[in-house]
């Protein structure tokens, strides 16, 4: 049933209760009872159960609705109380309505008693919801109260009208340097240092609508009248009629000054960022493809001579890729595009043509960042002009270097150690340039200058600073080869450097070697040309000596009786030894020529035979004789008669030189190319085809002295009178003026070859 | 008498010649160069020259050729012991230049007599 009714019973006649519940039913409710008669389980019941009514005897034996009032208020609790009594009077139940109960009704008049409780309940819910509103009323007040308070910025209350405060927190007396009760005696314009602009404002808001408005700063005055900076925020309400305005102050000043400091540290970055030595850029690349520019510093335009406009920089990144020169662009925009792709850092390093037309060389490098939904690239750009110059022109000298015909080396003073080479060092030492730095010169055996130690080399190079000597080198082959060795010392950064430019002379000195032959060749020839002109001269002097002295004598002859015998005899004989004397003096005319009268084109090998076998008859096999004759050495153009005589001459020499118990002779006949390499070595031959003959024999040789003196006209190393020192001088001249040429090799007790070189006759002839 | 232009450098053969020719009656006149040669040839007009070939200051060569050229029917006989080259050379060179007879020192008396008769008688 609907109205539930949960009855509390203070009663200690049960019967009285029942009354009491069947009257409730009787008005509608459908009671819920429990009756007590005694404080303990009064409290009890209280305390375990809610109830919408009490209904209390007046007086019980152990328990009064005096004392159930009190128990109810001490607990606060607000139940309708209804004394239900028998026996007592008016004044009682006043009193009982004084205590607090609600009503009171007799016991014998129970019909009210539905219709009291309806009216207690109905009012008991009114009780509650203003103690429900107050409270709420209160807890908020007090909630603004604390806000208001508590809030770490001033707020403050003030008539729109008069100006004049009505309220405020104590961080606005605090703020503002005043005790509460001076505070609230002024005027908002009290504390404001612009009271021109606080009056507008107000009134502005007064006259308008607005609600709220805030005003970022404005400046105040303290009590002390110094300023301070604050920002007001401020709405406006109505209480009693009147428009009031609460504002909320904060002292700005730490923002302030954070703003200031903030701005100079921006301005620093941006002044810093703006003068690095390169440009620092921030890049963005979106999924869609589209690239462009956040952020350059303004050295795009010192640098790159892009002019940039500061407020749009959205077409930067176009302008820049169309300045990148155009063998680079390809590169410039795959490098861009792998590095966005693949999330990893930036590198490039390309040429730019900047608006004026100059052309430099430019390094990138920047850092990737995911952001949401793009990839920012933050980095730099520099001008790598110089340096690129500097690289090329290293190349260039170390290319110079690397090819210089010279062998350079660079190496530590100290201890000899090879520091660098260049190629032609390896090539000449025939070690390969990695070997090469694992040695040190003292390995290469190099022969210093006097053969001082390395350390007093050094001293010396130090004085001198420059040296330039000559020396021996060994490959690493063991072979040895001639250097020219040209050193510096140079010092860099506290460090001593050894510079050594090595050159190969072995083939200037080979030069030198044969220039000295050949002027030795040159100046034989020449003096044997001087003394052959001699030679003449004297023959030719004598001749006509000799003429004078035979024509005299065989005019003498004419002269003196036929029976003068003896100085007929005496005269005959001087006529005699003129006619030798003659002889000699033609051998020597001809500047110890043979008679060259049958000149002819000869098979050589032929006569050489011939002439061997003529010596060989001679000296009936006593020494051993061997040949090397090849039988195609062609035809030379000379007289059979001159070049027997020739050999058989030289055949001789070599017999009369050896031991004939175990000598030998070696003849051999070849043909001989003679080209430019050959003729450079003798000064008489031409280039061209020659043959060769070679005398050798096991004598007893001869020394530099005497051999280089052989062919001259009357040098003999025979006894005076024994010979005429005149054979070979004619072989010589013979053969030179054939074109051909001789020669001697010979050593002390080691025998002697000579060499016949005679021209060849072309067979086409 | 005929007469002789005996042209030769060296002063003893000079001397022996002109002793040779003048014990065999010829009229001689003997210069010690070509030069000094050509000079009394102009004057002495001779019949015969001897000249040797290889002189200082104008040669037997040169000589030859002025004095044939002059007077081709002059009769010259030239001898030399050579220089530089072989006499031959030098004679075969004065025959070549018209020179009648040559001789190759060293000669004989004889061989020097029996040429001139051959050439003048």
């Amino acid at each position: 049933m609907q109205n539930k009714l949960r009855v509390l019973i203070l009663e200690d006649f049960e019967d009285d209760a029942l009354l009491m519940i069947n009257s409730l039913k009787d008005s509608g409710f459908d009671p819920i009872y429990e009756r007590v008669f005694d404080r303990a389980s009064f409290e009890k019941m209280l305390n375990e159960r809610e109830w919408d009514v009490i209904c209390s005897d007046y007086q019980m034996p152990q328990f009064n609705a005096h004392n159930a009032l009190e128990t109810i208020q001490k607990k606060g609790l607000d139940i309708p109380f209804i004394v239900v009594s028998g026996t007592i009077g008016e004044d009682i139940a006043v009193n009982c309505m004084k205590k607090g109960a609600h009503d009171y009704l007799m016991k014998d008049n129970l019909k009210r008693l539905g219709s009291a409780i309806k009216r207690e309940i109905k009012e008991a819910v009114i009780r509650k919801d203003h103690r429900r509103a107050r409270k709420t009323l209160i807890e908020s007040e007090n909630k603004y109260r604390q806000l208001f308070e508590n809030e770490s910025d001033a707020v403050i209350v003030f008539d729109a009208e008069s100006n004049k405060f009505e309220e405020a927190n104590q961080k606005a007396f605090s703020l503002f340097g005043y005790n509460k009760e001076s505070f609230l005696n002024l005027l908002v314009t009290d504390i404001s240092d612009v009271k021109e602009k606080t009056v507008e404002s107000v009134s502005r808001n007064f006259s308008r609508k607005e609600d709220n408005y805030i005003i970022p700063e404005r400046r105040f005055i303290r009590k002390d009248g110094s300023l301070f900076y604050g920002e007001i925020s401020a709405g406006s309400f109505v209480s009693n009629g009147r428009k009031k305005i609460i504002g909320i102050i904060r002292d700005i000043t730490d923002r302030r000054e954070a703003k200031e400091t903030l701005l100079n540290r921006e301005a620093q970055l941006r002044g810093i960022a703006n003068s690095v030595p390169g440009v620092i850029f921030q890049f963005y690349a979106r999924p869609n493809g589209e690239y462009g520019l956040y952020y350059i510093n303004e050295q795009i335009k010192n640098i790159f001579g892009l002019d940039v406009n500061p407020i749009d920089i959205s077409e930067l990144f176009p302008t820049f890729f169309e300045h990148v020169s155009t063998e680079c662009k390809e590169a410039f925009s795959l490098s861009i595009k792998k590095a966005v792709k693949t999330l990893s850092p930036w590198y490039y390093e390309g040429q730019f043509i900047k608006p004026d037309g100059e052309m430099i060389y430019f390094e990138g490098i920047a850092e990737p960042l995911q952001a949401k939904d793009e990839i920012i690239f933050n980095g730099v750009l520099f001008d790598i002009t110089l340096r690129k110059k500097a690289e090329e022109h290293l190349l260039l000298i170390q290319t110079l270097l690397d090819n210089s015909n010279d062998g350079i080396f660079i190496v530590d003073p100290i201890d000899s150690k090879i520091l660098n080479v260049n190629n032609k060092a390896a090539v000449s030492s025939g070690y390969t340039p990695q070997e090469l730095l694992t040695m040190k010169i003292i390995d290469l055996e190099v022969s210093l200058p006097d053969n001082l130690s390395w350390n007093k080399h050094i001293e010396n190079v130090r004085n001198k600073q420059h040296l330039i000597f000559e020396g021996v080198n060994k490959r690493k082959d063991g072979t040895l080869f001639n250097i020219e060795i040209s050193i510096n010392m140079l010092f860099q950064q506290d460090k001593e450097y050894l510079i050594a430019i090595t050159r190969d002379i072995t083939e200037r000195k080979a030069a030198e070697e044969l220039n000295k032959k050949l002027q030795a060749q040159l100046f034989h020839s020449q003096k044997m040309e001087a003394v052959g002109t001699m030679a003449s001269g004297i023959a030719h002097n004598f001749n006509n000596i000799l003429g004078a002295i035979r024509g005299s004598a065989e005019m003498a002859l004419d002269d003196i009786s036929p029976n003068a015998n003896n100085a007929r005899s005496d005269l005959e004989r001087i006529i005699m030894a003129v006619k030798n004397a003659e002889k000699l003096t033609n051998q020597m005319l001809a500047y110890s020529r043979l008679p060259t009268e049958n000149v002819n084109k000869i098979d050589i090998a032929n006569i050489v035979i011939d002439s061997l076998n003529m010596f060989k008859a001679s000296v009936k096999g006593s020494i051993k004789i061997l040949e090397n004759i090849d039988p195609n050495c062609g035809c030379v153009l000379a007289d059979m008669y001159q070049i027997q005589h020739i050999l058989l001459n030289l055949f001789r020499n070599s017999y009369q030189a050896m031991d004939k118990s175990n000598g030998f002779i070696e003849i051999s006949l070849s043909p001989l190319t003679v080209d430019a390499n050959i003729a450079k070595n003798f000064v008489n031959l031409k280039e061209g085809e020659y043959i060769k003959i070679s005398i050798k024999d096991n004598g007893h040789g001869m020394d530099k002295r005497t051999s280089s003196r052989i062919f001259e006209p009357f040098f003999t190393t025979k006894e005076i009178g024994k010979g005429t020192g005149l054979g070979l001088s004619m072989v010589h001249g013979a053969i030179t003026e054939c074109g051909g040429h001789i020669s001697v090799e010979s050593e002390p007790d080691k025998g002697s070859t000579f060499i016949i070189i005679l021209p060849r006759l072309q067979t086409n002839l | 008498m005929i007469k002789i232009l005996l042209i030769e450098d060296n002063e003893v053969m000079r001397e022996t010649l002109k002793e040779l020719l003048e014990r065999n009656s010829y009229e001689v006149l003997a210069a010690s160069d070509g030069e000094e040669g050509t000079k009394l040839y102009n004057k002495f007009l001779p019949d015969l020259v001897i000249t040797d070939l290889i002189m200082p200051n104008k040669g037997g060569l040169r000589t030859i050729v002025d004095l044939k050229q002059q007077t081709p029917s002059l009769k010259i006989i030239a001898i030399s012991g050579g220089g530089t080259l072989e006499a031959e050379q030098y004679l075969n060179a004065s025959k070549f230049l018209k020179a009648d007879k040559t001789l190759k020192k060293p000669f004989s008396n004889e061989q020097l007599l029996e040429r001139i008769k051959e050439l003048i008688g």
